[in-house]
């Protein structure tokens, strides 16, 4: 469902030219959970957002649904980030203003829906981060890892083809965290792909692929060797 | 539409940069309506017409340099020789000038036993000073010369014919105004026949509240200082003035007091309204800037500040126009609110000024455009601020910690 | 720590530079809008006379015709002015400090060598001695004439410095003549500049306008038989005798504003009970027929009376006083945006052990620096509305767009008091934040 051909990504400053993602090749099937791992200002950052269509890549292929999104409007990727994608963050980015049901239901409001049909996605997708209960309580009244859960369940609410996670328990202590990853494991398992950033090699081996970013070079990592290593 | 909620959430989570965005929307609509509305007030009575042919008119005020008992040949010869002038369409004497600020008042009454119904302007002078002047005979006619006399001074206390404007006869008759050619009219309790109705002519005090009341009679006056009144074919001002003067000072003992053009005349007569309807129209452009700066500036930092919401709902899939529709349809509800305030304000402020001011009170039609305008400028003030924000790379959502 | 402040705000200036000047430069707009439809009013509405107003006043008597009320008003009021002979016997019964007729005519003015052909128009005024007293009229050179050149009519004359300067080039003309006409006058004074606002004593509607260039005595006027129809109003209930000057001197028609000085402002009632045995005295003659109404007014209520006072400029002052609350709260919300950026800038000062008062004082220095700098750009963009609006006012005064240094100084203080006061909402905003809440965020 997610291929990528000899993509890479330059950057261009003012006199300098920096690779940030020499080409590589990666292929993701339908129901994978694949760990990214790597030391920061490795590029993970950026191979998130080319992935996220976030930002675009300098040169290359990549095909999400049999889509060429390269070739793509702002508009239309803007459409495809919001029907495919769903989005969770490290710092959980969640719009303090809005209580939980508002920001849950902020990505649907992109998209033509009737309001029961988005209240009904808003609150099977609270169900299933288990929040059900704290739909009119704003973020502040949460903890971190509730808060992170109903980022998920923001990102879960459009049913997209596949969960974007940037480090999403690095604000979190261990026994959040490791709440966080069950229920990341629960939805993969449901049938969601996920692609998640993290620096947690433990993390990373509860994974189904691991892929390692080192110096702007992208390379799978056998999960064996890893766990040897 | 899709947007309205979360805004209206939002706003009330940070509401005393809203507070203050509506308030300067209230006190801006507020200011505008009436300034704009004392401006226009000012522009309509410096347009209102006084009945002259304004741009072809111009007057000399002189002396009739001879005895007492020779003055009336004197004027009789000055009226001949500059009529004969080339490009004079019709010179005559008057005993004032419309707008001057200098000239007679008369009390009129339509009963010989009522002392006055009313105050009105005059002016005396010979059969052609209609004429001369530019104004409209609308009803009846105009003197005729076996009309005309003479006299020394207080014309008004001799005549037996009179013309007078419409709104005078508007005051005395009311709706059958017309009919009042033929009735008599008491000026000084001394009877005068009415034999017309002129248009407009105004009296000499431009801000006086009956400016439009007129009464002209067919007298000429001779004593002190008398003025020419000449009206010209057009684009000949200029020379016929020079002509003029040239044959007034061959006149041994001649003094010319003074001599303008009407336009001059008017322009001074309405020199506060200009100035004050020119303050106006400066205090309005004062206010648009610093309206449209402060909007600008607010909405700018507003989403400097909200960087980050930005990334996340770019990243949730919004498209630019989206983004810009979002920060568009935050102005247009604040800039609502703001006039519905300033809508309130406004016409306080109106009821206030027209109590204290003996002005009129601000029209409805005025509070429809200018919250037109003020969300226009809204708009206007927000357009590039919204449009940076959708520029924004979406990119940022992962950046920012 | 003052010091430590003032470096502080300028530092934090100088870094939210663009914001700080565009708050400055709205404060400016906002105080210069204010403060020169302020000026333009206070200057119309001032007291001309602040140490004299409650004792100089114009007489008004109440002589009109027997068979209707003066201009025919329901509630009858006397005339603002008087014939010639109630002017003359009142300066003759003496009873007052001084006695300011006000009357002129306009006559040709030149030089005696001068060729007739030179010779221009002027509007000469027509008093006594005591105006030059009582209105406080500075002098250049000499003075005013003596009493006798009043009681007598001696051609002597006062000019102003400016036709001293266009006449004999500004050098000291005391002895020198110029001609009126055909009548020959001699220089005894001539003034400083003197700017009289409003000046009440005449016509209202020249309150505004700049007092005339020349003056000489009124009995001089009366001699030599100087009239000049259409300089100002005159009303007759009564015709004059014949054509000549002589009958319109000694005839009802009224056209000669009349102050008096009283030596305090007690002897308004003495004066006012001289007034009325004068009115009887003049009724035993066969004048007077109407109900005895005599009044001294004051000069402000003179002109209040007449509509003198324009209200645009009332107007002009609140507009601008709303488009001041504008400006204050658009800076109000950059001073807030400022601050915004501040939080944890103010979280870290509280963790360092800053009290909050320390803090307040901080960003209130920081503040009033933007109001004095606002205060200031103000005063500038004031004077340079005040000239355009002098090149745009010509029916007014030049001497109307003048500041005086109390209004620079309300200015400035005007500017920084109302910044402190639209400023301590952000101020208090900026303080009020939690430093633990921030901190954790750095």
């Amino acid at each position: 469902m997610l291929r990528m051909n000899k993509l890479a990504k330059t950057y261009f400053t003012d006199t300098i030219k920096t690779q940030a993602l020499r080409p590589f090749d990666l292929e993701v099937k339908q129901g994978e959970f694949i760990a990214v791992v790597g030391p920061s200002g490795s590029g993970k950052t950026t191979f998130l957002n080319i992935t996220g269509l976030l930002e675009d890549a300098s040169e290359g292929e990549y095909w999400l649904d049999g889509v060429d999104v390269c070739t793509l409007s702002d508009k239309q990727k803007s459409r495809l980030r919001n029907e495919k994608i769903g989005f969770v963050f490290q710092s959980f980015n969640l719009i303090p203003e809005l209580n939980i049901f508002d920001n849950v239901e902020m990505p649907l409001r992109y998209r033509k829906l009737s309001s029961a049909e988005r209240k009904k996605r808003v609150e099977h997708a609270l169900a299933q981060v288990g929040l059900h209960s704290r739909q009119t309580h704003y973020p502040s009244q949460l903890s971190g890892g509730q808060q992170q859960r109903v980022a998920i369940a923001r990102a879960l609410a459009g049913s997209p083809a596949f969960l974007l996670a940037d480090e999403p328990t690095g604000n979190l202590d261990s026994t959040m965290a490791d709440g966080v990853m069950s229920l990341l494991k629960e939805i993969n398992a449901a049938g969601t792909t996920i692609i998640m950033v993290t620096h947690d090699l433990e993390q990373a081996t509860q994974a189904s692929r691991i892929v390692e970013v080192k110096d702007g070079v992208i390379c799978e990592v056998d999960k064996q060797t890893q766990a040897i290593a | 539409m899709r947007d309205l909620l979360p805004i209206l959430k939002s706003l009330k989570s940070n509401y005393t940069a809203a507070l203050l965005f509506v308030l300067q929307v209230a006190i801006t609509f507020t200011i505008l309506v009436n300034a704009i509305f004392l401006a226009m007030e000012k522009q309509s009575v410096i347009a209102r017409a006084s009945g002259l042919d304004e741009d072809n008119v111009f007057y000399v005020a002189t002396n009739l340099p001879v005895s007492d008992d020779e003055k009336a040949a004197q004027l009789e010869q000055d009226l001949i020789k500059i009529n004969e002038i080339v490009g004079v369409k019709s010179a005559a004497v008057s005993s004032g000038i419309p707008l001057t600020g200098w000239g007679r008042l008369v009390e009129v009454a339509v009963n010989p036993d009522t002392k006055y119904d009313t105050f009105s302007g005059y002016y005396g002078g010979d059969i052609k000073l209609l004429n001369s002047f530019g104004a409209h005979i609308v009803a009846g006619r105009g003197f005729i010369l076996g009309e005309e006399l003479t006299a020394r001074v207080d014309g008004y206390n001799y005549a037996t014919e009179a013309i007078v404007t419409k709104t005078l006869a508007h005051s005395l008759f009311d709706t059958q105004w017309q009919s009042i050619v033929g009735k008599t009219l008491y000026i000084n309790n001394k009877p005068q026949r009415i034999v017309g109705v002129v248009d407009t002519l105004q009296a000499a005090w431009p801000s006086w509240v009956v400016v439009e009341h007129g009464v002209i009679s067919a007298v000429k006056e001779t004593d002190g200082i008398i003025n020419f009144v000449v009206r010209t074919e057009p684009n000949t001002q200029q020379q016929v003035m020079a002509q003029t003067l040239e044959y007034l000072m061959s006149v041994y003992g001649r003094k010319i007091d003074k001599y303008e053009t009407f336009n001059a005349v008017k322009k001074r007569a309405y020199s506060a309204e200009n100035a004050a309807s020119k303050t106006l129209f400066g205090v309005i452009f004062g206010l648009l800037m610093v309206t449209t700066l402060g909007i600008y500036g607010q909405s700018r930092y507003g989403i400097v500040k909200r960087v980050k919401l930005i990334g996340i709902r770019r990243a949730m899939g919004a498209s630019k126009g989206e983004i810009m529709r979002y920060f568009m349809l935050e102005n247009v509800i604040l800039t609502c609110v703001g006039v519905i305030l300033g809508i309130i304000s406004a016409i306080v402020l109106s009821i206030t000024f027209s109590n204290a001011f003996e002005l009129g009170t601000v029209p409805p039609s005025y509070m429809l455009y200018g919250s037109l305008c003020t969300l226009l400028l809204g708009q206007v003030a927000v357009l590039y601020p919204a449009f940076r924000a959708a520029q924004l790379p979406p990119a940022i959502a992962t950046r920012i910690v | 720590m003052f010091i430590y402040y003032i470096k502080l705000a300028c530092l934090s200036l100088w870094q939210t530079r663009s914001l700080s000047f565009l708050a400055v430069l709205i404060i400016g707009v906002g105080i210069s809008a204010t403060m020169t439809t302020y000026t333009i009013n206070y200057m119309m509405t001032k007291d001309p006379l602040p140490a004299k107003s409650e004792r100089v006043f114009l007489v008004r008597l109440n002589n009109w015709s027997p068979e209707a009320s003066y201009r025919n008003r329901a509630e009858e009021r006397p005339p603002t002015y008087i014939s010639v002979q109630d002017s003359l016997n009142l300066m003759t019964q003496n009873k007052a400090k001084g006695h300011i007729p006000i009357a002129g005519f306009k006559d040709m003015l030149k030089l005696p060598e001068q060729s007739a052909i030179d010779a221009e128009v002027s509007v000469v005024r027509a008093t006594t001695r005591d105006f030059f007293s009582t209105f406080d009229v500075p002098f250049l050179y000499g003075s005013s004439w003596p009493q006798s050149s009043d009681t007598t009519g001696e051609q002597v004359v006062v000019i102003s410095k400016a036709l001293n300067l266009s006449l004999f080039s500004g050098e000291n003309s005391i002895g020198r003549t110029l001609m009126l006409g055909e009548n020959q006058f001699t220089v005894v004074g001539v003034l400083d500049d003197w700017h009289l606002l409003p000046r009440f004593y005449g016509d209202s509607m020249r309150a505004f306008q700049p007092p005339r260039e020349i003056f000489v005595p009124f009995q001089t006027q009366i001699n030599l038989e100087l009239w000049t129809s259409n300089l100002q109003s005159y009303e007759c209930w009564k015709e004059p005798e014949n054509a000549s000057v002589a009958a319109l001197w000694s005839s009802e028609c009224i056209w000669v504003f009349f102050w008096v000085e009283l030596a305090s402002a007690d002897n308004k009632s003495e004066y006012l009970d001289f007034l009325d045995s004068y009115v009887r005295e003049q009724q035993a003659l066969g004048r007077f027929q109407r109900p005895i109404l005599n009044q001294l007014q004051t000069g402000a209520d003179y002109l209040q009376e007449r509509r003198a006072y324009s209200r645009d400029s009332e107007i002009a002052v609140w507009l601008a006083g709303c488009f001041l609350a504008l400006c204050l709260l658009n800076a109000m919300s950059i001073i807030m945006t400022k601050f915004q950026g501040k939080t944890a800038e103010v979280a870290l000062r509280r963790a360092v052990g800053a009290s909050s008062a320390d803090l307040v004082q901080q960003y209130a220095l920081e503040t009033g620096i933007i109001g004095l700098l606002g205060g200031m750009l103000g005063l500038v963009l004031t004077q340079v509305c005040l000239y355009v609006s002098s090149q745009l006012y010509t029916h007014l005064s030049k001497d109307i767009m003048n500041m005086s240094m109390a209004l620079m100084l309300a200015t400035v203080i005007l500017s920084i008091v109302s910044s402190l006061i639209f400023g301590l909402l952000p101020i208090l905003r900026a303080i009020g934040v939690q430093p633990a809440e921030q901190l954790k965020s750095l």
